[in-house]
């Protein structure tokens, strides 16, 4: 789950059970507290900062494997390894690796994880170890899912890193392997630094380096002279199910508003079903209609909440086409000066947003308190 | 005023044409000839239909020459000769009248609204490049007015206050030694130029591809232009070679793949402030941008106000990718390369990437 989704869990919650009288005073008491606290806001700030940095990190290192691994990739090209999955785990109620690719020669598979920027490596390995299983478990399910029969004692797992935390992230798939009688086979690969798209594999640990760290045949030898795939054909989606909602905005401004650029109807306008074409063609594979109707409900949510679009009254609905017509709060007429206008202040907007989402919750406590619940905000959510 | 008459004759090709007028123009006009000339992705019978739904009519042909015209405005009717090379995908307007009214009013639009259409780009560099070759070719050339700019971001050295951007208008027969003059104290390159080479031509150039012949033979003019129609079928090239193909990763499950063309350049991170600022002064978009110190990165999609189209940029120290997305235009790239000679390296270069087909 995202952090946006619990936030606007946060946001439901309150607004359905919590928000009357005393406990709106309290919310508001809080959030004016907050705001005027400088310390407040500059950790809602660098939170908001890390998680947007972190979509982009995502998105960078996603596209780059997508670029090396899908046909016609670099590197597929060159091995029997092709990109089979985004995501693959996400409907077998199992968190989810990144990507996943296969090798229909030898029926093998390689989960590959990206770390978080801010996750330490022995917690990714043991949500990798998780996945792991799962994958085990769901195995002819899966295979039938990505076309391919892989055997479960032929599944390696890369763990996918900047560089600059490769030493950090093989100390700990040691410190793994030394306490584990069946360790899991790990690799580690580096790729999109700040040197541009490469991937390599890194087998320099610091306690056991070498040839068991690399990868069998064609694609050993390619990962461990590293791919630039910079130049290579690119599958460049605008976003992810799990991007940043400010970068969800700025892709979707401009796609809505240029729809419209030969119509009557005003840039500004779009509906849902529009909204939720656009996510389902971005986001593909077989279960992005479901995905696709999940982020539209979850982003006009946020932006509604924040003022940032509302929903057009019927009578002036020019879209017609079925489903509910918003319309992005800017007087401005064109593509560029409509995203320009609502981009401006996305970021304060979106972290007052995170510092009233604390105010909530100060009020939720209290009104829990008080009424002796004990539920947690999941129940509600299901 | 109507553009000048051409007796009816049958033209083979363009040197043909250019070489008729160079014999005879002086006979045929008393009035400056003005060629605007332009690149393109269209066919010619494409690019005609263009010209047809913009009310452009074809009067009368002459082989491959044709004399078009289009009542613009109630009062002005504009006119002229096009050619339309197949082989190279570029073309060319002729015409006599005034650049003020019919050539501003309702040519050069063309180049600007027409999709899949640009004028035909000459950097400044290049500009200046042509200016030296012809002075050293021609002991008697000169150069009489110039109109050379220093634009933000530039990386052009300069004596003189580096930071500030100028442009610097000149006219005088000792415009070339002033031109390196000012090249060197003031960091300028030329966006437009008059060369006079006494007794044998004179015209004037600018960078968006409209020349000026004042006097003299029309086919040495082209002669000496060659270098500038080179360097803009090499940006052609490159775009050429961008590509979007359809991949199937499983059954009904099908993404957009895109081969990017690269801008070679210098690029360092202190540039990618001036580049922002350029792009969005220039009505692009920059949606999901991403810059990262070190080596440099940077990656962003844009959107072409001008041409409501997207695509995506990844760069690092050495070069730019341009990715399309969905739909392509010749002219987004076109302006988009502009951009990135005139605000990060002047000395930036097109390369096509070539990169094997999905099927082969």
């Amino acid at each position: 789950m995202s952090s946006a989704e619990t936030e606007l869990e946060v946001l439901e919650y309150y607004l359905s059970e919590v928000d009357n009288g005393n406990y709106r005073n309290i919310k508001e008491e809080k959030f004016e507290n907050l705001t005027d606290n400088e310390d407040a806001v500059e950790a809602a700030e660098e939170r908001y900062e890390n998680r947007r940095d972190e979509a982009q990190h995502k998105k960078k290192v996603r596209t780059t494997l997508m670029a090396a691994f899908l046909r016609n990739g670099l590197i597929e090209r060159v091995t029997n390894w092709e990109f089979k999955k985004l995501f693959p785990l996400r409907t077998l109620d199992i968190d989810s690796a990144d990507v996943l690719i296969g090798n229909q020669t030898d029926g093998s598979i390689i989960l590959i994880i990206i770390l978080p920027l801010r996750q330490r490596p022995n917690t990714g390995i043991e949500d990798a170890v998780e996945m792991l299983e799962g994958v085990r478990d769901n195995n002819s399910t899966l295979s039938d899912d990505i076309g391919l029969d892989f055997r479960n004692d032929r599944i390696q797992t890369a763990i996918a890193i900047g560089p600059a935390r490769a030493n950090d992230t093989a100390t700990a798939i040691e410190q793994y392997e030394q306490s584990n009688t069946n360790p899991e086979e790990f690799y580690v690969w580096r790729i999109a630094g700040t040197q541009g798209e490469k991937i390599d594999v890194f087998t320099d640990f610091p306690g056991n380096s070498g040839s068991d760290r690399q990868h069998d045949g064609n694609l050993g030898q390619v990962l461990d002279e590293g791919r630039e795939v910079m130049d290579s054909p690119h599958v460049l989606p605008d976003f992810f199910y799990d991007t940043h909602h400010s970068l969800l905005l700025e892709h979707t401004v401009t796609k809505m508003a240029s729809n419209r650029n030969e119509s009557e109807i005003p840039n500004t306008h779009f509906s849902r079903q529009e909204l939720q074409d656009y996510f389902q063609e971005t986001l593909h594979g077989s279960d992005s209609n479901h995905k696709a109707t999940q982020l539209a409900d979850r982003v006009l949510r946020l932006w509604e909440h924040i003022d940032l679009v509302t929903e057009m009254k019927s009578s002036n609905d020019q879209i017609e086409d079925g489903s509910t017509s918003y319309r992005f709060k800017s007087r401005k007429q064109n593509t560029k000066s409509i995203y320009d206008d609502i981009a401006e202040d996305y970021d304060q907007r979106s972290v007052e947003f995170l510092l009233e989402i604390e105010a909530m919750e100060k009020a939720i406590d209290q009104f829990r308190e008080d009424k002796g619940i004990q539920a947690d905000l999941a129940a509600f959510s299901t | 005023m109507e553009v000048f008459e051409v007796p009816p004759d049958e033209f083979e090709d363009g040197p043909e044409f250019n070489r008729y007028l160079s014999r005879n123009y002086s006979a045929l006009s008393g009035d400056d000839l003005y060629i605007i000339s332009g690149v393109t992705e269209l066919t010619q019978a494409e690019f005609e239909e263009q010209l047809e739904e913009r009310g452009w009519k074809t009067d009368r042909e002459y082989g491959v020459i044709k004399k078009i015209g289009s009542q613009y405005s109630q009062d002005h009717r504009a006119e002229a000769y096009l050619h339309f090379d197949q082989d190279e995908q570029l073309f060319f307007f002729y015409t006599d009248q005034r650049k003020t009214e019919e050539i501003n009013d309702a040519v050069v639009p063309l180049l600007r609204t027409i999709r899949g259409v640009h004028y035909l780009y000459i950097s400044p560099r290049i500009l200046k490049e042509v200016t030296e070759q012809i002075a050293e070719q021609n002991e008697s050339a000169k150069v009489t007015e110039f109109i050379a700019k220093r634009t933000e971001g530039t990386e052009i050295p300069a004596l003189e206050r580096p930071d500030e951007e100028r442009t610097i208008n000149y006219y005088g027969d000792d415009g070339l030694r002033t031109l390196r003059e000012v090249e060197q104290k003031y960091g300028v390159l030329p966006h437009i130029l008059e060369i006079d080479i006494p007794g044998e031509l004179n015209f004037r150039i600018d960078k968006e591809g409209v020349f000026k012949l004042k006097s003299g033979s029309l086919s040495l003019m082209f002669e000496y232009l060659d270098e500038c129609i080179t360097q803009c079928l090499d940006i052609k090239e490159a775009y050429d070679s961008t590509r979007v193909e359809d991949i199937e990763i499983a059954e009904d499950n099908v993404v957009s793949q895109s081969t990017p063309a690269r801008i070679e350049l210098n690029l360092e991170f202190d540039d990618l402030g001036p580049l922002k600022t350029s792009l969005q002064d220039n009505d692009y978009a920059l949606i999901d941008t991403n810059a990262e110190r070190g080596s440099v990165y940077f990656s962003s999609k844009i959107y072409d106000q001008e041409n409501n189209l997207f695509f995506n940029i990844r760069a690092d120290k050495n070069a730019i990718r341009v990715f399309p997305k969905e739909e392509r235009d010749i002219g987004t790239f076109f302006r988009f390369f502009e951009i990135i000679q005139s605000t990060v390296d002047e000395h930036a270069e097109p390369e096509s990437i070539n990169y094997p087909l999905a099927s082969s």
